[in-house]
């Protein structure tokens, strides 16, 4: 009795201790439930202690009732730990854990109420020897025992499985909860079969040895350092070498990590185990590295970066040595973590190399695009493209065609190598190559790809060729000027097997594009000079002044015609404007006659006078013109003159002549007509009917000849532009009533209709009324003249597009086809015959045809013989005049 | 009333006689010069009431002869009728305000139209 007392409390005890660790450590997986479950156990083990050492019955019925709160809650508690030990989450909700709860409840409840059912048990004695009191259980008990034991038969379960398969140290916790649980259930089924002393329930019992099991779980394997499990699952399975060193510098710990790397790294040391390395000094595992062994020895806080191992095992590591510090700071161990940065440090390497690739392109492009010497730009382009690369050898060959065989071949043309390397420049075997020599390269390379190996991996017959030269790698790629494949740059390693990155031979075919394309440019350059040398030679032999400007008048260009009238060299004029060049009134007019034609945008044929530095005037035709870039947008104007002089001399001298002979001949018909007007009024005398008709027709053909002079002068003055007109907005119907007035009394005298047919609705046209006038006079006395029956109608007619017709039309004789077309030519009248008839001088329709020119109008005539002409006239809208 | 006086300057005598003729006849008092210069002395000397002046001689244009009158204050009131070969009628609109605004015939002129104005300048 006393032992079975004494295993109570100690059971007790141990419950109260993990009671009170599972609360320290409830941040732990599960942590927070295994606290309830211990507190439960204590619970239980406490009352059982005290329904032990209680005096009477009622008394050990009080604490047993008391008890039943541990014996419902350990198996409830037990089962959720476990769920949430073995991450049974999704069991952990709410809805699922409140239905373990009602047995329990039930069976507390039962327990505290037995007196009223007894369904816990029936009765209950004292055993006289022990003076324990001995229970006679009822069906609920017996019920209770089946739920609980369930209870802990699925958390076994759950605990075993988990054991199996869980990792490490996971594991042995499992283990540890496994082999602490059974011992209570032990313990209750040798007291439930009576296989226990009368009244001696070890239940309680049980969980000394549960605790003494979850104690083994707690101290040997951290059961609730489930952080520290983490960590070192963490650790274990870290990329990163971790080794602890002690402060004697000894190996005291190291991860599989760490033992994988110093294996790789071909370390002294690297055939040891990990147990083995217990003890080990720091510097002797690396002592094949003398300064990193150093660090070892010395042991302070750094950071080092270092490459270790050889050849394909060299790896570059960060290595942190970093002291471990108790609580009171001093230094309990040292933490050296192995980074290994090998993959960091080839990926730097590779930008940095890509970086300078495309600096060197970029250099490249620009060195080829500056150049005015291509082929000595091409040396310094392979220096660049050698110091951006790798390369030893970098070199140009260019294409040609055998031409005795027709082959193609190429030549060595340009080369760069580094000072330790070979020449190869003046290699004659190099001269002259046909590509059958080097099979496969034409068909890559004027295909665009470029060609790349390294040489002992390549076909028999290149490789030999090759490595003839040395050449351990090579690199091709091809140069295209436009579509052609112009050649190829070249790239020779002679010291390493160097494979190119693809990313860098794309970038080397940039370069090489850059290349051709200053090859292509030297070539459009060279046409280029060639058509701008044919066009300044064709500007310089020009005689006429040719000039080109800006927006602002800044002279651009210009012919040695320019510099003649500028009186200054052709550098003295380009930048400058006409106002520098010219007096102010001179600059006026040239400026104005630009904006002209600039604001119009169409070119302009203009007069201009010019003066020349010697005093020489001259006057050209100027034909000023917006010059345009090949979007059509203007960016300047071009000025093209032509001495007209020598036109404008020939013109006065016609006009003086025509002035000339129209006043001598003018002057004596004067005294002529006069004479003959006299004699016949009878001023001298009385003269008879026959001397008067002979004096009438002699007067009649003075007037025939003087009418014809003025009309030849009128003609001259009118193709001469030496006419002014005097424009104004007037109503073209007025002109029409004046004229069918005017005309009306010769109609009449002919017995000839005239009649007036007006369109009210004309618009307003702006005209020189006294020359409109002219022209329908004209109009209606050739009408009259060739009608002698019927009407001759006058009418106005409004156009579209604001036009206004006049037409003339008469019931004559007709004009047939031929005659039409000289119609308005000088001297061309329809026949000899109506001349004569009609006494005129077959000027008429000619000045009417200039007049109308001068509104912008044209006339025409429609006429058949025999069924009269209408002669038509239009004058446009004055906005829409042509100018 | 004594009859209006009327000079005609033309260096061509032949215009001289027969235009001379035709004024005398219709009842004109006429004094005749052969030139410019001439006509500037006779304009002086007689005082005519119309000068007709050719406008192109030799010497002494028309123009000039014109403005000479114009400046002497004997004669610048005299009306001038000019005669040209120069011009033809339709000019006479746009080209007479040159010759301050006086009334140009074209050569050859029509007598009856001559006449007709040179009755209404001296109206």
């Amino acid at each position: 009795m006393p032992s079975y007392l004494s295993i109570t409390i100690g059971g007790v005890i141990i419950t109260a201790i993990l009671a009170g660790l599972s609360w320290r450590h409830r941040a732990a997986l599960g942590g927070i439930l295994l606290g309830f479950l211990m507190s439960f156990l204590l619970f239980w083990s406490a009352t059982a202690a005290l329904e032990i050492s209680a005096v009477g019955l009622p008394a050990k019925i009080f604490w047993s009732k008391l008890q039943y709160l541990g014996i419902a809650g350990t198996p409830l508690f037990f089962i959720l730990t476990v769920l949430s030990f073995t991450r049974m989450k999704s069991w952990l909700r709410f809805r699922r854990v409140v239905w373990f709860f009602p047995a329990p409840a039930l069976v507390f409840l039962l327990a505290v109420t037995n007196d009223l059912h007894r369904l816990i048990w029936r009765e209950v004695t004292l055993d006289p020897q022990s003076g324990l009191a001995v229970y006679h259980h009822g069906p609920a008990f017996l019920a209770w025992v089946g739920v609980s034991y369930l209870y802990v038969f699925v958390a076994s379960v759950l605990l075993v499985k988990t054991a199996l398969s869980d990792k490490r140290l996971a594991r042995i916790q499992a283990v540890a909860f496994l082999l602490a649980v059974p011992w209570p259930w032990v313990a209750n089924g040798l007291y439930f079969f009576g296989l226990t002393p009368p009244g001696e329930d070890y239940t309680a019992s049980g969980f000394a040895a549960t605790g003494l099991f979850l104690l083994w779980g707690i101290y040997r394997h951290r059961l609730f350092h489930l952080i520290p499990v983490v960590h070192e699952a963490v650790i274990s399975s870290m990329e990163d070498g971790l080794i602890v060193l002690d402060t004697g510098h000894r190996v005291i710990d190291l991860n599989p990590a760490a033992i994988a790397l110093l294996r790789t790294i071909d370390s002294p040391v690297a055939s040891l185990a990990k147990g083995e390395y217990m003890g080990i000094r720091g510097q002797d595992v690396f002592a094949r590295w003398p300064e990193l062994a150093g660090r070892f020895i010395a042991l302070i806080p750094a950071e080092i970066e270092t490459a270790l191992g050889e050849g394909m095992g060299k790896r570059v590591f960060q290595l942190r040595f970093s002291p471990i510090l108790d609580r009171r700071g001093r230094t309990t161990s040292w933490l050296v973590i192995l980074h290994d940065i090998t993959r960091l440090k080839r990926t730097e390497e590779n930008l940095r190399q890509r970086d300078r690739l495309l600096g060197g392109i970029a250099r490249i492009a620009n060195e080829l695009v500056a150049q005015t010497d291509l082929d000595r730009a091409l040396v310094d382009v392979l220096g660049t493209f050698g110091e951006m690369t790798d390369a030893d050898r970098v070199y140009i060959y260019r294409n040609s065609r055998d031409p005795k065989t027709n082959r193609r071949i190429m030549s060595h043309v340009v080369e760069w190598t580094r000072p330790d390397v070979s020449k190869q420049i003046d290699n004659p075997d190099l001269h002259n190559r046909s590509y059958d020599d080097v099979p496969g390269i034409f068909e890559a390379l004027s295909q665009g790809r470029p060609y790349s190996g390294i040489v002992e991996q390549l076909a028999a017959s290149l490789r030999s060729f090759l490595e003839a030269l040395a050449i351990q790698s090579i690199v091709l790629v091809p140069i295209f000027s436009g579509r052609e494949f112009w050649g190829f740059i070249g790239f020779d390693n002679c010291r390493t097997k160097r494979a190119w990155p693809e990313a860098e031979i794309s970038l080397l075919q940039t370069g090489a594009s850059s290349i051709g394309g200053a090859l292509e440019r030297r070539r459009i350059d060279s046409a280029l000079i060639e058509t701008h040398a044919l066009i300044s030679a064709l500007l310089d032999s020009i005689p006429d002044i040719v000039f080109f400007k800006d927006l602002q008048g800044i002279y651009l260009g210009c012919n040695p015609e320019m510099t003649r009238l500028v009186g200054r060299s052709r550098d003295e004029i380009l930048g400058r404007t006409d106002d520098d060049l010219f007096p102010k009134d001179t600059a006026e007019v040239f400026k104005a006659n630009d904006r002209l034609v600039l604001d119009e945008n169409i070119p302009r044929r203009i007069e201009e006078s010019l003066v020349y530095p010697d005093g020489t005037r001259v006057i050209v035709e100027m034909s000023k013109a917006p010059l345009r870039d090949k979007r059509g947008k203007t960016i300047g104007l071009l000025g093209v003159s032509r001495n007209i002089n020598e036109r404008k001399k020939l013109e006065i001298a016609k006009d003086d002549f025509v002035n000339m002979v129209s006043h001598e001949l003018r002057t004596p018909l004067t005294a002529i007509k006069e004479a003959i007007t006299l004699v016949t009024e009878g001023a001298a005398g009385p003269i008879n009917d026959e001397q008067l008709e002979f004096l009438a027709a002699a007067k009649r053909n003075v007037d025939r000849l003087a009418r014809l002079i003025n009309d030849v002068l009128d003609l001259q003055r009118l193709h001469s532009g030496r006419i002014e007109f005097h424009m104004a907005p007037s109503d073209i119907n007025e002109v029409l009533r004046d004229v069918h007035s005017l005309m009306l009394p010769v109609a009449r005298d002919k017995g000839v209709g005239l009649v007036l047919e007006l369109d009210p609705t004309v618009p307003e046209a702006v005209i020189d009324k006294d020359k409109l006038i002219q022209v329908v006079t004209n109009l209606v006395h050739n009408a009259l003249k060739f009608t002698d029956a019927g009407t001759v109608t006058l009418a106005s007619a409004r156009e579209k597009e604001g036009a206004v017709r006049v037409t003339v039309s008469d019931t004559g004789i007709g004009i047939n086809e031929q005659e039409i077309d000289k119609l308005f030519k000088a001297f061309s009248q329809v026949s000899p015959v109506a001349r004569r008839k009609s006494g005129s001088t077959g000027l008429g329709l000619v000045i009417s045809k200039e007049i109308i020119a001068a509104h912008g109008g044209r006339i025409w005539v429609e006429s058949r013989p025999g069924h009269g002409s209408k002669f038509h006239f239009l004058i446009p809208e004055p906005a829409r005049k042509e100018i | 009333m004594a009859a209006k006086k009327i000079l005609i300057v033309d260096d061509e005598p032949d215009v001289l006689l027969v235009l001379g003729k035709r004024l005398t006849n219709a009842g004109y008092n006429v004094v005749k010069a052969a030139s410019g210069k001439e006509g500037l002395i006779k304009a002086k000397a007689e005082r005519p009431d119309l000068i007709i002046l050719d406008m192109m001689m030799p010497g002494m244009s028309g123009e000039e002869t014109a403005q000479e009158l114009n400046i002497s204050c004997e004669t610048q009131s005299i009306p001038i009728l000019f005669l040209t070969a120069l011009y033809t009628k339709r000019d006479e609109s746009t080209k007479g305000h040159g010759v301050g605004g006086q009334t140009l015939f074209a050569k050859p002129y029509d007598p009856e139209e001559l006449l007709a104005e040179v009755k209404r300048r001296l109206a």
